[in-house]
């Protein structure tokens, strides 16, 4: 780094985060709930993504939103340049929330991970690693409250 | 020979692919269409994809906090030499899939060490010409056993601007005014770059953001060397991230930040 202004223009920045400390724990708290959008669109570029991915993007769509704001609140000159650079895509953001049910893909990935529990379960016998007999109906009964637990749940 | 169920595919991956540096195909079954009558199965199995450590794409065994470089080196040779070129220099293009990065640069012979140390690539593509020609200078700045190395054919790059192809596997077009700014050995290193992505991934339609160019007026250039003394980026006994500079001073709060702030670390550009 060599110009001088642009060094300021980062220390101003750190200034203002250094000096206002709910600030700071309020932008981290918002990071902290944000998706690696970065890999997240790249899945979506080579068709790997699924309907999970779509709505941590949202998500993450929406926390921006939400630091956008907070920094806008504040209004410090040093954020400007910053608030320059980010641009919500906000028919983007409605289209993933207006098109996918969240409840309903909980919902379905629970069903999935009960599957490839039994699935696994298979493997197992298969391999010879199944625990004796007596212990089976045990893990039956597991399953079945587990079932119970999702009814209840949705 | 040796099986295991799909779902355990991540992990065999991360065995073969990171441990054991193999080169894996996946193939997928395909329903033949009724009126195939070329063959009694009623499916057929077709490569996808190769994986290789520089093309991951989401496997669940990728470092979220580095960027997962696959880089192409062109250097001078005979067949493709122009007048606008001189000997020594080098092209360098690389791409993180993942993230869909894409960055070039002009170097030469002598600054190629520490612009592979700074680059960390994942894998090196070299002219599988070079495979018999181990006095290159090339090899004194990479040393094949800390890269993983692919020898790729470097035919046909008589190119001398950006191709049209490339727009098809861009997310944007390149603007006319920054595409005159790429040098030859950018391009085609770019092109065998791009060529190679595409074989690897077969099935998969890819789509990657413009190149940038890095150009070395503004990166403060570290060298291999220091770059290892200062242990910015690995520590030297445990060649690990625990104990360098960068795991120190790392306060990032996202996986993107962290992949940000490990490139300007050693990049330290003049904006």
């Amino acid at each position: 780094m060599t110009s001088i202004r642009e060094i300021n223009r980062r220390l101003d920045l750190v200034d203002t985060f250094l000096y206002n400390s709910h600030l700071l724990a309020d932008i981290i708290y918002h990071l902290r709930q944000t998706h690696d959008s970065q890999r997240l669109v790249q899945r979506f570029s080579l068709g790997r993504g699924d309907s999970d991915d779509l709505l941590s993007l949202a998500r993450t769509i929406r926390e921006t939103e939400k630091i956008l704001a907070r920094l806008k609140e504040v209004h410090h000159p040093s954020h400007d340049h910053v608030i320059a650079r980010i641009v919500i895509p906000e028919r983007l953001c409605e289209r993933i929330e207006g098109a996918i049910d969240e409840e309903g893909l909980v919902r379905k990935q629970r069903l999935e991970e009960l599957e490839t529990a039994e699935l696994g379960k298979v493997v197992r016998r298969v391999e010879g690693l199944e625990v004796e007999e007596e212990r089976k109906p045990k893990r039956k009964d597991d399953l079945r409250k587990e079932d119970l637990w999702v009814m209840k749940k949705s | 020979m040796a099986g295991f169920p799909f779902f355990q595919l991540d992990r065999y991956l991360k065995i073969l692919v990171e441990e054991h540096q193999k080169y894996v195909a996946l193939c997928e079954e395909y329903r033949r269409p009724v009126e195939d009558t070329s063959s009694k199965l009623e499916f057929e199995r077709r490569v996808v994809r190769i994986i290789t450590p520089g093309t991951l794409i989401d496997e669940r065994f990728m470092d979220p906090y580095e960027n997962n470089f696959l880089l192409a080196v062109y250097t001078y040779d005979d067949q493709s030499m122009t007048q606008d070129m001189e000997t020594d220099d080098v092209g360098l293009a690389w791409l993180d899939l993942s993230t869909g990065h894409f960055y070039t640069q002009k170097t030469d012979i002598s600054s190629l060490p520490g612009d592979v140390a700074r680059i960390a690539p994942r894998e090196i593509l070299l002219n599988e010409e070079l495979q018999s020609d181990r006095s290159h200078a090339l090899f004194t700045s990479i040393e094949e056993e800390k890269h993983f190395i692919s020898y790729e054919p470097y035919t046909d790059l008589s190119l001398t601007s950006i191709p049209s192809s490339w727009n098809t596997l861009l997310e944007g077009p390149i603007s006319p005014r920054l595409a005159k700014e790429f040098t030859l050995p950018e391009i085609r290193a770019g092109e065998v770059l791009l060529r190679s992505v595409k074989n690897r991934l077969l099935g998969t339609n890819m789509r990657l953001q413009p190149p940038i160019r890095k150009s070395k007026q503004d990166i403060m250039m570290i060298d291999a060397n220091t770059l290892r003394a200062l242990e910015i980026k690995r520590s030297m006994r445990e060649g690990n991230i625990r104990g360098s500079l960068l795991s120190a001073i790392r306060r990032t709060v996202t996986k993107s930040g962290a992949r940000l702030f490990a490139d300007m670390i050693c990049t330290i550009n003049s904006l």
